[in-house]
């Protein structure tokens, strides 16, 4: 077939038009071919348990197995090699050796944080337009699951317990992608809400309980940012494979909601040919361990899978492609740029940051002192901390260190104080050292915090190597000492009553340098609010005392099965449903400032029930000494048995002078 | 400044899965709606009811 008279080039026909024709031009090989990635196939299950029991991670799993992330291409039907791209806090692992690197972001946690649209939207086109640049096809992201508990290794891919909030935040992110042509891929579809166990475990969940809390943003982004893809889950829900699950799948996503995208597999979630096929997931990744050769044409053999399920597949998938004109445009990579899409990461960074705490209005630090000590180990002050481990990682075009960007913001602030830097031993030996720095120097920043990583939950809320015996003792040693956290998720802090002053900056990527001295010398006001409710103690958890709720049971199947029984109550819900008062006494949507708001002239005008629109109104205004933002956030209770006290449905983000008001 | 819940949204504000017709509905009732700056404190309220 010429290439000019070949039908699916004419760019007058629809989208799906193009991609039926398409399809109706290819052999059974080339369909089968199409259905799957290029890698070889390798025992990954074998492999995570070897990694898990030498007590290894993700990264070095990673490392061991060269993972392909792309479709080959068919030149004679002018299909280009498909190329498949992690997310979802920058672009991460793409189809490339080794991995190209790029603009490292803030974690998706701290996005929610911003909450702030704009900030959503400014992230996603950072992410879409490096993808772009990059020559890439699909970029593997916004991550919508929700922080059922604080433990979970992934929920810094996720942005909250709530999820209005994760769902509004994701629809900027997408839109902003896809407005690069690159396909968004919404995930982990669903109820991937922990890493423990997740090629075996079963969800067990009440459907309204699905429905209200863990399919929300989803179905937010199939109908307002009209992703074009999702990624199915690796666990199990109700004892089915996520991947061959009907119900999500087909059912809700498509004949309810009305999604037109294609559903990749997670990498190695496939479990079989075609029951998954069947149930409506459209393209294995990375390999052909299922949709191969032998298993396809034996499955259309024995009639289990029809030839119009496989076109099916293809048809969904080359829509999306032919949509955002990834047939018509050539492979041809660029540069990033990377010191502007540096400065957008750093902005993004210092809108994000919540002050938990700041007694006696001790930030911001005057830039007029004599000496600044930076202490903490090495994770958080050596480097900049770009976030957790696993597939999600993004490797870096630069980064700015804890002490050199200090010294940056210090010098633009024509400061001529002193920073120094002491690293504390992993195992506290050298903490005398520590202590007589913060003895000896004007002000003390102490750095602690917590990475997180894919593949593996935490073993509780707790940072690791110690950390809050090492600031249990650095506390209360120099009055004027300042605490910045650098979390994947929400810690304990036992230590909290000796700290006057504490920050939570969380993994910031490439600028956390940067970012950090921004906003202890006041250069940038915090504005960000709790996405995720700290517990005062484990004790007060969802899932304390009830192992079938975390980390399940085996109830006779020989997997473990977590049964979501607290029904509506995760984050504040359960706090508030359970009258337990999380830290600070404050928790969910909690941010400090260094001004003041005060919110007057509440109004609601309900002007026919729910039937029509209705309009909060509220004037907020700036009373203290600096500029800043504050979220007014509107929460509704609902007359309904069953129902947690209060649930997030609106919030806005403004940003006032000293003295000035909104309207 | 104005923040509009809207019950035709996506994320379904003041409805709840209803098993009997497969469905979010929103039930009648008084609605109570809290305003304020975070989940715990949110000194303004105001009532809807829906009939």
């Amino acid at each position: 077939m010429s290439e000019s008279t070949a039908a699916w080039r004419d760019t007058s026909l629809t989208p799906r038009e193009r991609a039926e024709k398409l399809v109706e031009a290819m052999t059974l090989g080339q369909k089968i071919a199409q259905l799957h990635g290029a890698m070889e196939t390798i025992d990954i299950y074998a492999l995570s348990a070897q990694l898990a029991e030498s007590g290894a991670d993700m990264d070095q799993l990673a490392a061991q197995i060269r993972v392909e992330r792309h479709v080959p291409a068919i030149d004679e039907l002018g299909i280009p090699r498909f190329r498949v791209t992690n997310g979802p806090v920058g672009v991460g692992m793409g189809d490339g050796t080794p991995s190209p690197p790029a603009t490292s972001l803030p974690m998706t946690i701290g996005l929610a944080a911003g909450f702030d649209l704009d900030l959503a939207h400014a992230y996603g086109d950072i992410i879409g337009s490096e993808t772009a640049t990059l020559g890439q096809h699909v970029l593997e992201g916004p991550g919508v699951c929700l922080h059922r508990t604080t433990i979970a290794g992934r929920n810094f891919e996720y942005f909250s317990e709530d999820p209005y909030l994760s769902g509004v935040m994701a629809v900027a992110v997408a839109k902003a992608i896809q407005a690069h042509n690159v396909i968004a891929m919404g995930k982990h579809y669903v109820v991937n809400d922990q890493e423990y166990e997740r090629f075996r475990v079963s969800v067990e969940v009440d459907e309204h309980v699905l429905r209200e809390l863990y399919l929300l943003p989803f179905e937010m982004l199939v109908k307002d940012a009209k992703i074009a893809a999702f990624m199915s889950a690796y666990n199990r829900i109700r004892g089915v494979y996520a991947t061959e699950y009907r119900h999500t799948l087909t059912d809700i996503l498509r004949t309810e909601w009305g999604f037109e995208g294609y559903i990749q597999s997670d990498f190695w979630s496939c479990r079989s040919a075609a029951p998954s096929l069947n149930a409506g997931m459209d393209h294995e990744m990375p390999d052909a361990k299922w949709l191969n050769e032998a298993n396809v044409r034996a499955a259309l053999q024995d009639a289990s899978l029809e030839i119009k399920t496989v076109n099916r597949a293809l048809v969904r998938r080359y829509t999306q492609m032919f949509r955002f004109g990834q047939f018509d445009r050539p492979y041809d990579p660029g540069e990033i740029d990377a010191p502007a899409h540096g400065a957008v990461a750093r902005a993004i960074g210092s809108q994000i940051a919540v002050l938990l705490k700041n007694d006696d209005g001790l930030l911001p630090l005057n830039h007029d002192t004599g000496s600044v000590a930076i202490i903490g180990q090495s994770a958080f002050v050596d480097e900049a901390c770009l976030g957790g481990g696993g597939s999600s990682k993004v490797t870096p075009l630069y980064t700015v260190r804890p002490l050199d960007g200090m010294q940056d913001v210090l010098r633009d602030l024509d400061s001529a104080a002193s920073v120094t830097k002491v690293t504390v031993e992993d195992d506290l030996s050298n903490l005398d050292a520590a202590r007589k720095a913060a003895t000896q120097a004007d002000v003390v920043v102490l750095m602690a915090g917590l990475v997180a990583t894919e593949g593996a939950d935490q073993p509780d809320a707790n940072m690791l190597n110690d950390q809050n015996r090492m600031l249990d003792e650095l506390l209360s040693v120099n009055p004027a000492t300042v605490v910045v956290l650098k979390d994947s998720n929400p810690v304990l802090m036992p230590w909290i009553d000796k700290a006057r002053a504490v920050l939570e900056v969380w993994n910031q990527g490439a600028e956390d340098g940067h970012v950090v001295a921004d906003l202890l010398f006041g250069v940038v006001n915090p504005s960000g609010k709790v996405p995720t409710s700290y517990p005062r103690s484990e004790d007060d958890t969802l899932y304390a005392g009830r192992p079938e709720r975390y980390p399940g049971t085996d109830e006779g199947d020989g997997y473990p099965v977590m049964r979501y029984s607290e029904g509506l109550e995760i984050g504040y819900r359960w706090f508030q449903a359970q009258g337990i008062e999380p830290l600070f006494g404050f928790g969910f949507g909690f941010g400090l400032s260094y001004t003041t708001f005060g919110i007057t002239d509440v109004s609601v005008d309900a002007p026919d029930g729910a039937r029509a629109p209705v309009t909060v109104t509220a004037r907020v205004a700036n009373t203290g000494p600096v500029a800043g933002g504050e979220v007014l956030q509107v929460y509704l209770g609902v007359p309904v048995p069953g129902q947690p006290p209060k649930r997030l449905v609106g919030f806005r983000k403004t940003f006032l002078e000293p003295g000035s008001r909104s309207w | 400044m104005t923040i509009t819940i809207d019950a035709a949204a996506t994320h379904h504000p003041f409805s709840a899965w209803d098993y009997s017709t497969r469905a979010f509905v929103t039930k009648p009732g008084e609605y109570t709606v809290h305003v304020g700056t975070s989940a715990d404190s949110t000194p303004h309220t105001a009532t809807i009811t829906v009939w």
